[in-house]
This record gives C-alpha cells, structure tokens and sequence, in this order.
C-alpha cells in the first residue's frame, strides 16, 4: 500500500512536471514528495523497469501508460480538493485530504464526482482537472515575484506545496482568480493591492503565485462591502474569487451582480451581520460574506 | 443532412468547456438581473422617495438596535410563556376532569356493566385510554396557545428580526441565525421545532438545529421541572422564598440547556458535520399585519393537531406497556418488579433509581407520563398502600405535601431530584421527535445521533454530580 | 385535445408528471405555481384552490409540495405549488425541485407570482421561467402593498414586455383571482398564445460555444424550443440536463 502511495505519487509529479516543461529528475522528485534522493532514485528506476516512466536527456518523462495512470490519479486529487472547496472546507484542510484520498477513488466513483460538481474544469488552486480522456488546456502565466512595480493582472495558479508560504497566501486572502496589482516589490516581499487592501507578501510566498494578463484593467476604486458604512451607498463589481461554491450561487441569486446598488438598511445589535438593501429587498448578510462582495462607492 | 447523436452533442460540450471563461454564470446572472432592472423600470413608477415607510424604519429600529433589539425581545418571549401557562392552566384542569375523572370512571363502569373481564378493561381504560387522555390534557392547552401566539408574531414578520439580532450568537458556535426561532418552538415542542428547521436553507446548519432541538425543554417537560423543583428544592429553604427557589431552579435548567445546544453546535461543526455545505442569507421581509383568525385556524390545523395526532398514536402503545409491566407476573412477581431491580445499580450510580430509569424507558412515546408513571411505579415497588385507589397500573395524581412523603418513602433524595431535573433534560427525545428526525433527515445516521447525544450528556452530567455528590457528603 | 386524460395531450407529459409524484385521471390540466419566496404564493394558492394550507411571512415556508385542485369553466385544473425560490439555475435542492417540474412535467400553464413591491428581484425570476417555458401567466400579487407604499404597477405594459399575460392581485382581499382565473384558463386551453420574451445570450465568450450547441440541438430535437437554454447547461455541467440530453428526454 505504501510503495502504491510513493508510486502515484512520484507519477503525479513527473505528469505535472511535463505540463510545465520542466525537467523530471531524481532531485525534484525528491523535493515534491518527501523522501530522500536515494530513495527517489529508486522509485524512479522502479518506474523505469515497470515501463511507467523512461530515462531521458537527463530526466525522466512518462511512457503512454504511465500518462494514463498518472492522469487518473492527477484528476482524482484535484477533483476532490474541488469538492472540498466547494463544499466550504477551509483551505489548510484541501491538501492533505485529497492526498489522500486521491488513491483511494478510481473509475465510476471519480466520474460520478466529477458530474456532482459539474464537471469542474479547474481546481481551486487554479490547477487544471485533466478530462476522463486526460486533455488540458495550454500553461499560461510567470511567477509573481517576477512581476515588476504597477503590474496588474489576475492569480491562474497558486501552488500548494510547501506548506509555509502557502499558508501565507491564503491568510492574505489570495485565491485562484484574485485580481491584484503590484505596488512594490524588493528583494524581501512584494507589496500588493488586493481588492482595495494592501499586504505584503514574503517573497517565499509571492514564489507559490503565478499570475497572468487579465482581460480587464485593474480597478483603483475597488473596496469590500464590509467596509461600507451607514448613509453610504455602493454598486457592486463583483464577488471575490474566494467566494465559492454554493456561498457564491446564493448571493448571485439573491442579486448581487454587478450594477447592483447596496446600501445599509439596518445593523444587528452586535454588529454583525448587517442587513444591506439589495434590488428591493433587504438582506442580511455575515461580514464575512460582505468581506468577500466587491463594491465602488458612489 | 446527417443526424445528430444525443451523445455527439454531449461530448461537443464538454470540448467547449474549457473555452468558457471562468466567470460565465456571473455574467449570465448579471444579464438577466439587468434586463429585468430595465424591464422593472419601464412599467414601475414610483411616488415619492423611500421606499419603505416612516413606521417601518422606526419599527425596525427598536426591534433590532442595540439599546432596546435583546429587551423587546426577551419581553415578548416572557409574555407568550406567561399567557401560555396562565392560559393553559383552567382549559388542562378542565380537560382533566372531564377526561382522567369523569370519562374514566364512566368507562370503568361501562366496563363492569358490559361484563369484560379484569385484564380486557385493564389494558383498555387504565392503560391505552387513561395515557391518552393524561397526554392530551396536558399537551393540548398549552400548544393550542403557544403556536398560535408564535404564528403571529411569524406572520406580522417580526421572527426573522429575531433570528438577525441573535445570528451572532450563533454564528460563533457554527449555527444560523434562524435556529433561535426552532430552540423557541421547541419549547412548545420539539417535533414541531425539528419540522420548523426547513426555514434554515443550508444543509450543515439544518442538521445542527435538528440534532440539538431536544435541549429545548419541551412542554412535555416543563410539568417533570416545575413538580420536582417546587417539591424538593422549594421546600429545602423558608417557605417564603420556596417559589423563587423552585422557578431558578427550573430556568438554570432551562438556560443549561442553551448552553449545551451552543457547545453540541460547535463540537458538531468541529467533527461529523465538517463537510458539509454551508451557506448564510437571511430576508428580513416587510412587516405585515397578521390576520388573527386565519392563524388561529391554520396553526391550529398545521401545527397543533398534527403533533397531537403523533402524540396519540404514540401514548396508546406506552399505555398498553404501563398496564403490561405492573400487572403482568413471572415467578411471583410483576415484570416492573423485575426491570426495576436490574435497572436499580445503574440508576443509583447516576444519582436516579431504577424506577425512574424504568419510567423513562416506558415514556419513550411522550415524556408528558414520565412524572405519573415514576409515581405509579414507586407505588407498586414500595408496595404502599392509600394512595392512588385506583389500583396498580393506574395512572394517578396527587398533592404535593403526600408526593413528597411518598417519594421520599421509595428513597429519593435532593440528589434524586436534581439528577431527574437534569435528566429529564438530557435524554433521548420522545418518539414522536425521533420519527420526525428521522421524516425530516432521512437519515439513520443522524438520527441515531440525535437520539444517543443527549443520552450520553445524560449520562455525563448525572454521573458526574452523583460522584461530585457524594464525595462531598 | 388538452385533455389529459386521455395520455395523448399535447400540453403536459403524464407519465413524466406521474413519475414525479402526481396521479394523471381526474383532472384536464396542470398549473404550477412558480415565485420568490415571501410573495404571497401560498395565499394565491389558498385563494384559488380554498385550502388553508399555513402561510408564514417568512421565505421558505413551502417546502414540501403543496397540491390542490380546483374547476373553473367545466374543467379540472391540478394546482402544484413549488417551493419559492430567487432563481432555477438549482443552486440548492428547492431551486431544482422547481425547474425540473417545470421543464419535464410540462405543466400545462406556470404561474409565477411577483411582489408588485419588489418587482426588479422578481422579474429575475419570472425571465428564467420564460427561458424554459412559454406557456406561463405572470401573477403581480401584493398590488395593494404596492399602492401604500406609493408604487404603480403597469399590468399592461408588462404584459407587452414579457409576451405573456400579467395580472394583477391583492390574495389577502381576494382581489383580481378572477381575473387569475382567466388567464389561466385562457393559455391552458390555448385561447392565448404566449409569445415569450427571449433573453440574448450575450455574455462574452459564452457566445460562440452556445451557438454551436444551439446548433446540434435544433438539429436533433427540433421540437424543442428552449435549445439556448439548455446550450447553457450544458456549457455549466448540469448533470441533469446532460442525462435528459443522452436519454433523449426533452
């Protein structure tokens, strides 16, 4: 069971390591998976002998069916991080999970997954799921820290692994899609503007996002409906890409589309949550959820 | 032209897919809320500027600010307990002695006229009718107030105000708001509360409200409170200051319970319930002046009646079950002489006694008959004799003074009266909750748990002051 | 020929209205009851069908079916009440519940009833009905709430907008149910022929992939009439609608 774990494992990286042209060698291996390079070598040479994997230029690339195995087991993970995203697990809790359980659901049970989330194309991490027949779209993006000064774009991937600066990332609220621009970047952090607040990133963790183009200009007048006060009004831009699942689905129904006018119509006793005034209605929303609800004042 | 394959179709769309932008439903939902902004606009007019009226404002001001939201509302709460037990008092005796006394008797005496033998009339009157009626005399008048006063205060629209001053409550413990409105209708009772968690639309929250609507003391138990606290508690102090002892008594209990709902939410959210969806929109609607004698009708008919049928159908088989255990003998003995010894050493480790144990498991159809039917049990196991002429497995009442005279002959203690006022807050719900759990989740899952979770604070709690107790004694 | 009955109507599908839990005999027609929550959809209901089913204001009250009946002209009508919801795109169990009984029971007139106070919210309903349907009735309830708060609703100019008939009612004063009726009674026997307004599928590159699929749709099932619709749910992943796709079940 344990040298199954190792195997698709290590698949899983020489497949990802293929998407992103970048060489499969003994040294990645062992950095992605935990072991030490001797150990690595040997899984590498295992996969070699069991025609999984070939040894090339240096590195090793995937035979046809390795592919396929690793496919499957590629699809498995992200799916269900898809699946405990979208059923409001928090962030931290995706990964290790889904390592889980990747080498636990095969066949039917992964496809009847993959259908009860709607075939999700992208897992939150901005990872592309592969189809059942394994197909994927074309890498895009460069690394934030590449990113220099006034640079605006949006998140297309941000990497789980190791778990230090990914936990960065998501306190600073940073998710699959964000929108941001950068405002300063030396050689300790990148500064940036994310939905009208500033953080400051280590560069450790700037190295886990990679951002790309977005097809709209970046929005200097962009702020949080939590922050919204009493007499002010607002109109929507949008939800933030942290908001997911059945949470986004929900306001989207209840109107909150971009256009949309809000102002405060009354606030609870202790502040939290706040009934806001949305197309004709009034709705209380947690602040949480206003935290995630993009505004422009008017 | 060839045709096209349903499946060809399918498979084209799964190749689109990977071109749709990733914020494609955004950007429909966005289409449709603008053409129907526009569409709104074109055949609307508006005179004047706020939309919601000057009244309204104020109205909602003093319901939900900070200064005057938490005092209206726990005044109002007050008030509908207080017409619901002021209230029910005269229609509960009435129903009593036109049901328990009157009706009883009668059908005794029909009974003997008509020639059935002694167990025939037996299981019927003192067992299956004698329960009923015990239950509808003490259920019906109380719910026939409380529900419709609570449907009012539903239909002027003032509830959901009531869930928004109270979400944050919640909220910290991983529940919504809207389950402060099904703890208060399970204070009336707790199948009604569990059928009323459909108002909570996110599934995780639902199911938290469900599991934890039993700590709701329900009107079943509000009578097993009151009786045991003005009868031990109370008369442990001056009789001055009896009341106030026996009714603090009761709301520690009350508020207990509250407490554990929070604390099973919030280790409920932590564990079993960590996967599943959550989701939080709460709609404060306008305020709508209620129409009185429609909801008198439809709560009457929605709510009442349909908890009272369960109940019934519920009490009859308990009913068959009292007479059965006190009349039925092996080896010399009744059945309840039996069970009542071998439940014994548990009850007494739990600070309880066998007999209440018993009760308990007898009363799992409606926890109205626990009190009578620990009475009726402490009768037959102490083998006394002048109360309750009615004769064994008969369901009786009696003043205070002789109950305490009574319990105390079967052994009870103060340490006997807090364990069962405890208790009789954490046990399993009664069967008539459990099947609604059960209609409600479709789960045996959850509903296993619904029912063993009290238990098992039950347990905790009993054992815990029992040995407390007597280590200090 | 609306006769359903006989099993052979062309107005609603018998066997699918009987799979989702409704006896076919009895009656001529099947109207649903459509609309947001807290907009007076169940005293409509009570108020045509003389049930007192409870009605709270509080969103989300209905979420069993309510079923009824009721005649008007000499004919058996089934009123199903669907639980209310702000849209059908089934982001939660009721939402999906209503759109499935709309889009495969094929009642035989929808209505979908509107808060004349919040309009705007409630046409985002009232079009995504329209989308999949085209034999509905748009019932604006609450007209009186609407005159107190200063709000005039234009019935007819609705009407000309949506392509489908508007009414207007007070339910709590029993107010324009008659002329509910009417309406009803007009499109379930074909009296009035709804015409409605279609929404352009205009979101940025969505366009394409859905003209395509339209496309194939047509092709295959050219008696449907809802094929952008369905396009989009596809394009979503709906799982539903993909196997009524594959099962040929539209």
């Amino acid at each position: 069971m344990k040298a199954r774990i190792v195997t698709e494992d290590s698949l899983k990286h020489l497949y990802d390591a293929e998407y992103r042209r970048q060489p499969a060698t003994a040294q990645s291996l062992a950095g992605t998976i935990g072991v030490n390079l001797d150990t690595a070598a040997q899984v590498l040479s295992e996969l070699e002998a069991t025609g999984l994997a070939t040894a090339k230029d240096g590195g090793y690339r995937l035979t046809d069916r390795g592919r396929e195995y690793a496919v499957r087991v590629t699809r498995a993970h992200r799916l269900y991080e898809t699946y405990l995203a979208e059923t409001g697990r928090r962030e931290e809790q995706w990964h290790a999970a889904a390592e889980q359980m990747e080498h636990k659901i095969t066949g039917e049970k992964l496809d009847r997954l993959s259908r009860q989330l709607g075939e999700p194309r992208f897992d939150p991490h901005g990872d592309p799921i592969p189809t059942a027949t394994g197909e994927l779209p074309p890498l895009r993006g460069a690394p934030l820290t590449e990113c220099p000064a006034g640079w605006a774009g949006q998140v297309v991937h941000i990497e789980d692994e190791p778990q230090a600066g990914y936990a960065e990332v998501i306190a600073a609220g940073v998710a699959f899609g964000t929108r941001l621009r950068v405002e300063m970047a030396d050689e300790r952090s990148v500064h940036i503007d994310v939905e009208g607040r500033h953080i400051e990133l280590s560069r450790l963790a700037a190295g886990h996002v990679t951002v790309a183009e977005a097809r709209e200009a970046f929005d200097e007048t962009v702020m949080r409906l939590s922050t919204l006060r009493v007499g002010e009004r607002g109109s929507v831009l949008g939800l933030s890409p942290a908001c997911r699942g059945p949470e986004r689905n929900r306001l989207l129904d209840l109107g909150v589309v971009p256009g949309t006018v809000v102002e405060i119509d009354i606030v609870s006793p202790a502040g939290n949550p706040v009934a806001y005034f949305i197309r004709g209605a009034s709705i209380a929303l947690r602040n949480e959820q206003a935290d995630k609800i993009l505004i422009k004042k008017l | 032209m060839k045709t096209i394959e349903p499946e060809q179709i399918v498979e084209t769309a799964e190749r689109l897919r990977w071109q749709v932008p990733h914020n494609a439903r955004d950007r429909w939902v966005e289409l449709v809320y603008g053409e129907a902004a526009r569409i709104a606009g074109r055949n609307v007019m508006q005179n004047g500027e706020s939309r919601r009226l000057p009244w309204e404002r104020k109205l909602d001001w003093i319901l939900t600010s900070r200064w005057t939201g938490i005092p209206v509302m726990i005044g109002l709460f007050a008030l509908v307990l207080w017409i619901t037990i002021i209230g029910a008092n005269v229609p509960s005796g009435l129903l009593a002695s036109l049901l328990v006394d009157k009706g009883y008797l009668g059908l005794k005496e029909l009974a003997a006229a008509a020639h059935f033998p002694v167990w025939l009339s037996g299981l019927l009157f003192d067992g299956m009718y004698l329960t009923t009626a015990w239950v509808v005399s003490v259920m019906l008048p109380p719910m026939a107030i409380f529900f419709p006063l609570f449907t009012i205060l539903e239909d002027f629209g003032y509830l959901p105000r009531v869930a928004f001053n109270l979400d944050n409550l919640f909220r910290k413990s991983g529940a919504h708001g809207k389950q402060a409105l099904t703890q208060v209708m399970g204070f009336g009772c707790n199948a009604a509360g569990v059928v009323a968690t459909r108002i909570i639309d996110s599934p995780r929250e639902r199911l938290i409200a469900i599991i934890t609507n039993n700590f709701s003391l329900c009107n079943g138990r509000w009578p097993t409170q009151i009786l045991i606290a003005t009868v031990f508690l109370g008369s442990l102090v001056p009789p001055v200051l009896a009341g106030v002892t026996a009714a603090g008594a009761v709301l520690a209990v009350a508020l207990l319970g509250m407490g554990l709902t929070f604390l099973t939410a919030w280790l409920l959210t932590g564990t079993v319930l960590k996967g599943e969806a959550s989701t939080f929109s709460l709609e404060l609607p306008p305020y709508r002046p209620p129409r009185i004698l429609r909801t008198l009708y439809t709560s009457l008919i929605d709510r009442t009646l349909i908890v009272l049928w369960r109940a019934i159908v519920f009490a009859l088989p308990a009913g068959v079950a009292i007479w059965l255990v006190s009349n039925v003998t092996v080896g010399g003995v009744t059945i309840a002489h039996h069970l009542i010894d071998g439940l014994n050493p548990v009850g007494v480790l739990l600070g309880l006694n066998g007999v209440i144990l018993l009760a308990y498991i007898i009363a799992i159809p409606a926890n109205e008959i626990v009190v009578p039917t620990i009475l009726m049990l402490t009768v037959l196991s102490t083998g006394m004799t002048g109360v309750g002429e009615q004769g064994t497995g008969v369901m009786f009442e009696t003043d205070d003074g002789s109950l305490l005279k009574l319990l105390a002959t079967g052994g009870w203690t103060t340490l006997t009266a807090v364990c069962l006022m405890l208790f009789s807050l954490c046990h399993n719900p009664c069967s008539t909750t459990i099947y609604t759990i059960w209609k409600e989740t479709k789960s045996v899952k959850w509903t296993t748990l619904a029912t063993l979770l009290p238990i098992g604070f039950g347990v905790l709690l009993c054992g815990a002051v029992a040995a407390v107790w007597r280590a200090v004694q | 020929m609306s006769d359903c009955t006989s099993g052979n109507c062309g107005t609603c599908q018998p066997a699918v209205l009987e799979r989702l839990g409704l006896k076919t005999d009895r009656w001529d027609f099947v109207v649903a009851l459509a609309g947001n929550p807290n907009t007076g959809k169940s005293t409509i209901f009570n108020a045509l069908t003389g049930l007192r089913q409870h009605t709270g204001n509080w969103p989300g009250k209905t979420i069993a079916r309510a079923e009824g009946g009721f005649s008007f002209r000499e004919k058996q009508f089934k009123l199903v009440d669907l639980p209310g919801t702000y849209s059908l795109l089934s982001a939660s169990p009721d939402e999906e519940v209503a759109r499935d009984f709309i889009l495969f029971g094929k009642p035989s007139v929808t209505v979908v009833v509107v808060d004349a106070t919040r309009l705007e919210r409630n046409l985002n309903l009232v079009l995504q009905v329209l989308q999949i349907t085209d034999k509905v009735v748009v019932c604006v309830n609450l007209m009186d709430e609407a005159k107190a708060h200063g709000l005039t609703v234009d019935c007819r100019g609705l009407a000309r907008d949506l392509g489908v008939p508007v009414v207007g009612t007070a339910a709590r004063q029993e107010e324009g149910i008659d002329d509910l009726l009417q309406a009803v009674f007009a499109v379930a026997s074909g009296a009035t022929v709804c015409n409605p307004y279609q929404l352009k599928y205009e979101v940025p590159g969505l366009r394409g992939a859905i003209e395509t699929l339209a496309g194939m749709l047509r092709r295959a099932f050219p008696a449907v009439k809802q094929e952008s619709w369905i396009a989009l749910r596809l394009l979503e992943g709906d799982a539903r609608i993909v196997d009524a796709v594959k099962a040929r079940a539209l």
